[in-house]
Formats: structure tokens, C-alpha cells, sequence
């Protein structure tokens, strides 16, 4: 461990002076616009090994996903959400790393193509020209997460159906429609594959939430629709061994007028509170809420439950909804901008109704954890600092990280098990991380009991990559 | 997005239909349809007349007819001469409803007058209504 932070207690009380430190990030690249511009539509390379050695043990194919398609016809994409999805694939084994990038080829980026030029308004970005739009798959860009589902890659965005693809070639299969009544039904980015293999996952729209529990081949188990007590923005969710957990920041679909796209339906109303429903996982009813001083979050680490009753999530939270009404449209407009505010936070829900937030120093996002414990008892999650990689020990409040230095951008880390061990460290890190200075993507192999360590592995594009969201490992 | 307008729109043509196409004979103000892009050769055409003021309303007449080709002729009589818009879905599993997902998404064809687009819900009155004068209005809908 390098960095000892201090825990705040009590964050309850912390208002708007979280958010501190993070302002130069922008100013200290060499170009960070790399990140941004549309890449060739098919991408096939053998990666260099930069430094170190590929544990022998670890193989299996890395998958991530984000926007990519940033300009058509001289019209800039307004929202770094809103960019058609291109998957990257990277084959890990026997010393070698290979990379394939391919689009998903959904109706959205089909028609786009066939016209030339931007026709659809989507999660925060309205073209000079929309179109009508019919059903959400229609502005499914499928460019947020990836799941591992029976042999093949579902890509997942906030609101439409999974689209297929290919997990050797990428081709895209299809979207995957589900029967009756859930055809087209939202299917969040987030789902959670708990450790019985089922999946769950929720769907917003509105203050209709859908949930969905599926069978491990993603077969529908069983699905409900709630009503939501406000139209709350929901990106993420959580899942114990016992209960589902919707977490409602107050950004809410009350702007009224014409919006131009889905985001401009909301409005951050910083003095209603961060709503949370325990859902009973059976049932499916509600069984327990709270309230929160006002947050906005986008990702959930894991969540679970002692015998007490006591519920457990670690979450990053943003003081508000900037990043998603402002700083992903600067972004994608390459203007610069401060990428990271949110930080890592514990949230603890008592079975008597009593809520506390508790945050840890410093800022923090894309947290992954041991996916063996998902809903069960976990001590670590693994994230991104602002230019580095951090395991977060939520005993001791200490953090352990690794900064690639300045001129680069972190992507999430994936954990992936030792094969045979169980101890919740033992594994790897895999991650991408942009080099701006170099002009590539490098993948980077951590020791996750030594993240400080720096990469025991770390291989190079011969390209840079746009920066993307979201990653799963397969095993080989 | 308004999942609950398009409940709430599609609602109306649910209930129970008295058949008020009217057969319009020497009235002024005929409004006729057509209505294109049918693709089903099964079920019903539920088409709505409304004016501003019952547009997210009931509608002044309705009429069902019986999908028998790809392209289809209705007319209605206005009141008198004014604004109107038009709302018609094609009931392909003849319930009598317009089906929608789960979250309240048609999933049976649907289209408006001015071929009106939908966007983060229905069109407005100001999109899909259109003129009718003495001399009655044309209109093609094209359903989708």
C-alpha cells in the first residue's frame, strides 16, 4: 500500500466541497482529443509487449465497449454517450496479446450509415436533422457494456435491447429481442451475474422500471415493471443475495418544452433527496426505502447483506449531474473538460430505516469487483483514479494505487480469479489505459494484492483506441 | 420519455367503438383518407378523428374498417370547417387495443396526419393537424 487515505465519517454533512483537485487534467495531456475521433471500421493487430511478462496462468479474451463514431458529414457528435459502439476484443494467452475493434452494427448506425449523416437524438445528443424516433432501439447505439452470454458478446446500453455479436469475429448477430411484452423493453448496461450464473438487470423509462431476472443462457426467468416514486435518471443498480437495490438521484424528467434528447427531459433538483428501494428478489415488492442527501451516481460496486439486516453498496457519487448534462457533451465536442469529480463512497442501509453515506478521499469511478461475490460479502473494489488504476480496501479506508503518470487516461479495470484460489485478491487486473503522449491504447496486466506494483504486464497497441466504458473477461 | 402519453393516447381507441365513420353524403368538410404502408393482411384499422382542443382527448369520430389490402380508403365528415388531426394504429391481433411493450411502447403499426413523427412521445396538434375547408381536406397517412 502507497497512499493512506483518511476515511471521512459522517459525509452526510459534506454538501458541495468534495469535489476538489481535479482541475488541470485536461491542460497536462499532450492531446486528449485522441480519445475522441472516429477509428477505421475494422481494426486487427498483434500488440508489443512493452514491459514485463504475461502470467502464465492467465487466459482468456478481454471484451470492452464505448463510442466511436464521433462526426459524420461535417456534424460533430454532441455526447460522448451518444457514439455508435465498437467493440474491442483482445485475446490474452501464452505471452501474446491480440486486439480485434469492430462496430456493432445496429438499426441506428445501419441507417446513420446509409444516410451519411447523424439522424437520431439520443442520450444527450440532438442532430441538425432528427428523426422520429419509433422505439428506443431506434437510438440503441449499444456502446456501453458487455456481457458474456452462451458463447456470444450482448452489447448493452442504457435503455433498448441487448445486441449480439460474434465473440471470435465480432460480427454483429442481431438485436435480441425477448417475446411478448419485453421485446424492446429497456435492459440496462448494468446487469448483474450473481454467483449462481443468473443475470439481473433493471430498464428505465420514465418512472416505468422494468426487472429483469434471467437464467444463466439469458432466458427470461421472470420480469416485473414497477412504478417508480419520481422519473429518476437510474444508470446502475445493485443486487444482494436477498434483494434488488434501486438507487434514484434527483435528476429528474420534469424539464417540460421540446427536448432536444433524453437527458435534456431532466433536471438535478439538489434539494430532494437520493431516493433507494429494496426490492425483495422473489417478490419482486418493495420492501424497505431511504433517503439520501442529494447524489448522483453513476457506478455501483457491490452490494450485501449481514444477518442483521444491514445492507452494504459501495457506489460513486458525484455531488451532482454535471458530468452527464455537461462535461460528456464537452467531451465529445473536444472542449476541455474535467473528467473525474465523483468519489468512492460506502452507503449503509439499516434494517431500521437509518441511511449513512461515508466517503473515502479523493475521486474514484468505474468500480469493478470480485465477480465471484457478486451480492455477497466483499472487503475491495477496484477503479480508476484520474490517470491511474486503485484498489479500495473498505476496512482500513486505505487505498492502493498505481498512476501511469500524466499524459494518459484509465480505463476500468476488469478482476479477473486466480483459477483455484478464493482469497478476494487473489487475481488480476486487466485494463486499457490511452496513451496520449505515444498516440496508442495499451493493455496492462496488474498483480490485483499489488496494484502499486505497477503492471506486471503491459503490452501496446500499435493505435490509439477511443476511450470506452465498460469490459468483462472470458475465460478461455 | 412519455410512455404514459402513448398509454394514454392509444387508450382512447381501446374502448368500445360505436362505428361513426361517417358515410358522408352532402356534407361539407369531408375529410378523406387514405390510409398507405399496411403490411399485415389481417386485423382492423382503428382510426381517430380529433379537433385541437381533444387531441390528447376523445376524439369527435371513430371508424374501424377491416384491413383487406395494402392500402385502404376512409372519409370522415368535420363538424365544420377547422383544424383536425388524425391518430390511427392498425389492430393487427383485432383485440380492439393497440399492444404495446412492457413499457408502454406501440408494437402494432401507427401513424398520424401529416405522417406527423414521433419523437420523445406523439406528435403535437401543431405537427399533425391540418386545415379542413368547405371544400373538405385530403389526407395519406402512411402507417409505421
Amino acid at each position: 500500500m502507497t497512499t493512506l487515505t483518511r476515511r471521512e465519517i459522517a459525509a452526510l454533512t459534506l454538501g458541495g466541497a468534495a469535489t476538489a483537485a481535479t482541475s488541470s487534467w485536461a491542460r497536462t495531456v499532450a492531446d486528449w482529443r485522441l480519445g475522441f475521433k472516429t477509428p477505421p471500421e475494422t481494426l486487427d493487430s498483434e500488440l508489443s509487449l512493452i514491459s514485463g511478462r504475461l502470467p502464465p496462468e492467465l487466459q482468456g479474451t478481454f471484451y470492452r465497449v464505448g463510442p466511436a463514431q464521433f462526426e459524420r458529414a461535417g456534424e460533430r457528435l454532441g455526447h460522448w454517450f451518444d457514439g455508435d459502439g465498437m467493440v474491442q476484443r483482445f485475446a490474452i494467452g501464452d505471452g501474446r496479446a491480440r486486439h480485434r475493434g469492430r462496430f456493432v452494427d445496429t438499426d441506428k448506425r445501419r441507417s446513420e450509415q446509409a444516410a451519411g449523416r447523424f439522424l437520431h437524438s439520443g442520450y444527450g445528443f440532438g442532430p441538425k436533422a432528427a428523426a422520429e424516433l419509433r422505439r428506443l432501439d431506434d437510438i440503441n447505439a449499444a456502446n456501453t457494456s458487455v456481457l458474456a452470454v452462451a458463447g456470444e458478446i450482448w452489447t448493452l446500453w442504457e435503455g433498448g435491447s441487448p445486441w449480439r455479436v460474434d465473440a471470435e469475429t465480432l460480427a454483429t448477430r442481431g438485436r435480441k429481442a425477448f417475446a411478448g411484452p419485453l421485446d424492446g423493453a429497456p435492459f440496462s448496461a448494468h446487469p448483474k451475474r450473481g454467483p449462481d450464473g443468473d443475470v439481473w438487470n433493471f430498464g428505465v423509462l420514465g418512472r416505468s422500471c422494468v426487472i429483469w431476472h434471467l437464467t444463466p443462457d439469458g432466458a427470461v426467468r421472470k420480469s416485473a415493471l414497477i412504478t417508480l416514486p419520481a422519473p429518476s435518471l437510474m444508470h446502475d443498480f445493485a443486487v444482494t443475495s436477498k434483494h434488488v437495490i434501486l438507487l434514484l438521484p434527483p435528476m429528474l424528467g420534469d424539464a417540460g418544452g421540446e427536448p432536444k434528447s433524453l437527458v435534456d427531459r431532466y433536471r438535478w433538483h439538489a434539494d430532494r433527496p437520493f431516493q433507494i428501494l429494496v426490492l425483495d428478489k422473489d417478490t419482486l415488492t418493495l420492501q424497505r426505502s431511504y433517503e439520501l442527501p442529494a447524489r448522483f451516481l453513476y457506478h455501483l460496486g457491490n452490494a450485501w447483506e449481514d444477518e442483521t439486516g444491514t445492507i452494504r453498496l459501495d457506489a460513486c457519487l458525484d455531488n451532482d449531474a454535471t458530468f452527464a448534462v455537461k462535461t460528456a457533451r464537452d467531451l465529445a465536442l473536444t472542449v476541455a473538460s474535467t473528467p473525474l469529480t465523483a468519489r468512492p463512497t460506502m452507503i449503509t442501509l439499516a434494517a431500521n430505516g437509518r441511511a449513512a453515506m461515508d466517503a473515502l478521499i479523493g475521486v474514484g469511478e468505474f468500480p469493478r469487483t470480485d465477480p465471484r461475490r457478486v451480492g455477497l460479502q466483499h472487503r475491495f473494489t477496484y477503479g480508476v483514479i484520474t490517470s491511474g488504476v486503485a484498489r479500495w480496501d473498505w476496512e482500513t479506508g486505505a487505498r492502493d494505487n498505481f498512476e501511469y503518470g500524466p499524459d494518459t487516461w484509465s480505463e476500468e479495470p476488469v478482476f479477473i480469479p486466480l483459477p483455484g484460489a478464493n482469497d478476494e485478491t487473489d487475481g488480476w487486473l486487466v485494463a486499457t489505459m490511452l496513451n496520449f503522449r505515444a498516440e496508442r491504447t495499451e493493455l496492462c496486466i496488474f498483480d490485483a494484492r499489488r496494484v502499486s506494483d505497477g503492471p506486471v504486464a503491459r503490452f501496446a497497441c500499435p493505435y490509439a483506441l477511443p476511450l470506452g466504458f465498460h469490459g468483462a473477461f472470458a475465460t478461455a | 420519455m412519455s410512455t404514459h402519453i402513448f398509454r394514454f393516447l392509444f387508450a382512447l381507441a381501446a374502448s368500445k367503438l360505436a362505428l361513426t365513420a361517417t358515410p358522408s353524403a352532402d356534407a361539407d368538410a369531408v375529410v378523406k383518407i387514405t390510409i398507405a404502408g399496411i403490411k399485415a393482411q389481417q386485423g382492423f384499422l382503428m382510426i381517430a378523428l380529433h379537433d385541437e382542443k381533444g387531441w390528447s382527448g376523445a376524439p369527435l369520430a371513430r371508424a374501424r374498417i377491416p384491413v383487406t389490402d395494402s392500402s385502404l380508403k376512409t372519409t370522415f365528415t368535420a363538424p365544420a370547417p377547422g383544424h383536425y388531426g388524425i391518430k390511427i394504429f392498425h389492430d393487427v391481433d383485432g383485440d380492439g387495443r393497440m399492444s404495446t411493450n412492457i413499457v408502454g411502447f406501440p408494437t402494432e403499426p401507427f401513424g398520424f396526419s401529416n405522417d406527423a413523427p414521433i419523437r420523445f412521445g406523439p406528435p403535437s396538434f401543431a405537427d399533425a393537424g391540418f386545415a379542413v375547408g368547405p371544400d373538405g381536406a385530403v389526407q395519406t397517412v402512411t402507417l409505421r
